[in-house]
């Protein structure tokens, strides 16, 4: 099943387009990273997947085949907006009733047990818990419901280290208990090789670079040479290119894994966040075209 | 990796060194590799399970999962479904006249070095690079002389 | 294995959010909102109740002494109940001006606070969807808003009572008639489905606030200069019945309508003048001024006419009240709902 699968999905604010000619297939099981500068589209995404917007221009479809928006879908699906909305005034109590009381499956037990291990007072008012369990409660009531999917919109951002890899550890936890998909959107680059094995890369309101993780590590290279930088070759495309004193450096894109590279070429693998950096910085100089998904 | 206490469970726990460069599935199957060789692990013990690792690393599973996968594709371990997955093979442990022939090779080796040239720093990124490449060039030989069927102890 | 096992996606039906939960959120939504209403409301009532009491007791005093006064003792006490209980102060505007301040402050957070605060992307992303939400956070909250301010209203018509009896209050008049019975039901609905929209669509609660009240003030204005026209009024010769709310009048002389400086000549002629708020007495010229003018006027043939509406006709006014002010509310309540339905970020 795929959790996502969008067609030319766009999304116009006035005449400016936030999220254009975006064609996605996110397939269960994963946890993709959403990757972008500010203002790259990633919560205009976000918003049509979780039916808090509609869109302008294309398809979109969540869970399989269901209407984002549709009472299925917001069954299925649960989220953790960016600055964690909840209601301040409301106990933490108040609010696993309230969540409880506004879906038609909860667990119940499953969100006490996980509220007294992080220690989290059931009296306490949500407006007065510190920023790291804020966000943890309303991770708990997100998954309380046991959603087929699980997208969150930067919510470890205000978060410090330790509160993040709490957070970070109980998404994992849930995914591997439940097998719930993740999509998140992040800016934490150094994040990514640890959590995401699906990237999702956008910039300027398009994709960049869309696949699963370990298929664009196997295509991507960086190569050393000492001739000048090669715009055009036979064997790759260039996404980015930098001089070095007598040696050029490239990042390239294999045209095709099983194509034996040229002698004399030393070519080196590249980790996820040395390739996402590289894409976005291409993407804003307006270097790199649109880039379609891994070989499939 | 650390050593677990625990009767039930795993001997060993995982560590993530997110620093290190070291891809993370890479990590785990180092470790694994690692207990086995010091002999902290032995035939029919219980890898972590994959929840576990997952709750106290913030990792992904599937990234556990393809560790395991790795394991499994070199014969040194197998899953075993609603169970866990458990420890198959040993790898011996180099044995000390090994040890001592493969030290007077280095030396010789290092002579060679020197003689070209080539300074500490360009001794560890020649050693570096070349380890790299060497999985695939003789991955077949090695796995043919790890594989041990069960019994064969750590020294 | 190759990923982690999903659990298949099912679009079968699903049964929807029980009536029971949603009760709760609806209480638990509105409870600081049913509790500082409870405490407005009962506060006013009290106050009513003990100036209502203290009104009968002193009108039960006054025995015989109503209207039409007889003894100049009798005016003498008649006067003071009046002073004592015929003048309503603040409260008065106040009861008129309630339920258009009751009805926005209430109304424009419902939707409003949800938008403002950002907290929407918490509950219009929930399993019951945001429709049913909106339905269990509007709709009882209105009821109860609407049922606490009419029974508030009867409170009010009961302390009017005495007042009423003695003709020297009128239930048709415009500071009375939309603060009791079924039409202040009516006027609260109004501004409470004017708030919700308004919270709606400014997204902030206190522009919304302020121009719901502005709206409904305004119209509240137009209807009570309209409502003495809502049917045709009676005419009378002279007085009309106690309790009427007059409409207009003039004087005619055998049949035919004669102009105010005629009578007002005619009046000085004989030492009165006539001023809008009456007649005074102009000392000095010729003979004696008279002591009744309306008497000397109707004695020389002046007759004047009263078009008025009856107290008779207070239930069908409250009723067609009620009507289109129902009726808009429903309208501004569907458009909301339409507008949350239609809502994109």
């Amino acid at each position: 099943m795929n959790v996502i699968e969008t067609h030319d999905l766009g999304r116009r604010y006035g005449a400016t387009w936030a999220l254009q000619e975006c064609s996605l297939t996110i397939p269960a099981g994963h946890l993709t990273a959403l990757v972008g500068p500010n203002g790259a589209g990633k919560t205009t995404l976000i918003n049509l997947v979780i039916g808090l917007s509609t869109p302008s221009a294309g398809e979109l479809t969540v869970l399989g085949d269901l209407r984002p928006g549709s009472l299925p879908a917001l069954d299925g699906i649960g989220f953790v907006a960016q600055d964690v909305p909840l209601y301040r005034g409301f106990s933490v109590a108040d609010m696993v009733s309230l969540t409880r009381n506004l879906n038609r499956t909860f667990d119940v037990d499953y969100a006490h047990e996980r509220l007294a291990d992080l220690n989290i007072d059931l009296r306490k008012r949500a407006g007065q818990l510190s920023g790291g369990q804020r966000a943890q409660l309303a991770l708990t009531l997100a998954l309380a419901r046991h959603p087929r999917l699980l997208v969150l919109d930067e919510p470890t951002a205000s978060l410090d280290p330790l509160a993040r890899h709490d957070f970070m550890a109980t998404v994992m936890a849930a995914m591997a208990d439940d097998g719930v998909s993740v999509v998140l959107s992040s800016h934490l680059l150094s994040e990514l090789e640890r959590v995401a094995d699906h990237l999702v890369l956008l910039s300027d309101g398009r994709i960049r670079l869309d696949g699963p993780v370990d298929d664009l590590l196997a295509e991507h290279r960086l190569v050393t040479t000492r001739s000048g930088p090669v715009s055009t070759h036979p064997a790759w495309d260039v996404v980015e290119s930098i001089a070095a004193g007598a040696q050029t450096q490239q990042l390239v894109r294999l045209r095709s894994p099983e194509l034996a590279l040229p002698a004399g070429c030393d070519a080196r693998p590249v980790g996820i966040e040395e390739l996402a950096m590289a894409y976005l910085r291409s993407s804003t100089r307006g270097v790199s075209p649109v880039l379609e998904g891994a070989h499939r | 990796m650390t050593l677990d206490k625990q009767v039930n469970g795993s001997p060993i726990r995982l560590r993530l060194d997110p620093s290190s460069g070291v891809p993370t599935y890479l990590q785990l199957v180092q470790q694994v590799e690692g207990a086995l060789r010091l002999g902290f692990l032995q035939p029919g013990d219980q890898l972590p399970k994959v929840r576990e690792v997952v709750a106290e690393l913030a990792i992904n599973p599937n990234t556990v999962l393809k560790a395991y996968r790795e394991l499994e594709h070199k014969g040194l371990a197998s899953g075993r479904p609603g169970t866990g997955t458990f420890i198959e093979a040993s790898l011996t442990p180099v044995s000390l006249p090994e040890l001592a022939n493969l030290r007077s090779s280095l030396y010789r080796w290092l002579d060679d070095a020197a003689a070209a040239g080539l300074d500490d720093d360009g001794v560890m990124a020649l050693v570096d690079s070349a380890l790299r490449d060497f999985p695939d060039r003789s991955s077949a030989t090695r796995g043919a002389r790890q594989r041990r069927t069960s019994g064969g102890g750590a020294a | 294995m190759t990923t982690l096992a999903s659990v298949p996606a099912s679009a079968a039906a699903i049964r929807p959010v029980p009536r029971r939960q949603l009760a709760w959120v609806a209480w638990r939504r509105n409870r600081a909102t049913v509790y500082g209403l409870g405490a407005l409301l009962a506060t006013l009532a009290t106050y009513l109740l003990v100036t209502g009491l203290q009104a009968h007791a002193a009108y039960d005093d006054l025995g015989s002494c109503v209207p039409p006064i007889t003894t100049d003792a009798c005016r003498v006490r008649w006067d003071a109940f009046i002073n004592g209980y015929g003048q309503r102060g603040l409260t008065g505007p106040l009861l008129v001006l309630l339920p258009g301040i009751v009805g926005a402050v209430v109304g424009a957070p419902l939707v409003g606070r949800e938008l403002e605060s950002g907290v929407f992307r918490y509950s219009w992303t929930q399993g019951v969807g945001r429709m049913r939400w909106a339905v269990a956070v509007i709709l009882p909250i209105a009821v109860l808003t609407a049922a606490l301010m009419g029974a508030l209203g009867l409170l009010v018509a009961w302390r009017n009572g005495p007042l009423l009896e003695a003709g020297a209050a009128q239930r048709l008049d415009g500071s009375t008639f939309p603060t009791t019975g079924v039409a202040v039901i009516g006027w609260t609905l109004l501004a409470l489905s004017a708030g919700v929209l308004a919270g709606l669509l400014w997204r902030r609660v206190v522009p919304a606030v302020a121009s719901t009240f502005a709206a409904w003030f305004g119209l509240a204005l137009l209807a009570s200069v309209r409502r003495p026209h809502l049917m045709t009024p009676l005419t009378s010769m002279g007085e009309p019945p106690t309790g009427s709310l007059d409409v207009a009048n003039y004087w005619t002389k055998n049949g035919a309508p004669v102009s105010a400086s005629e009578v007002s000549s005619v009046l000085e002629s004989v030492g009165v003048q006539m001023r809008d708020d009456g007649f005074s007495a102009h000392v000095g010229g010729g003979s004696p001024a008279p002591t009744d003018p309306i008497i000397y006027l109707s004695e020389h043939g002046y007759i004047q006419v009263h078009s008025y509406q009856p107290d008779s006709r207070y239930w069908t006014f409250q009723w067609i009240e009620l009507s289109w002010l129902v009726l808009a509310s429903v309208v501004l309540l569907g458009l909301t709902f339409w507008l949350i339905r239609r809502r994109s970020i």
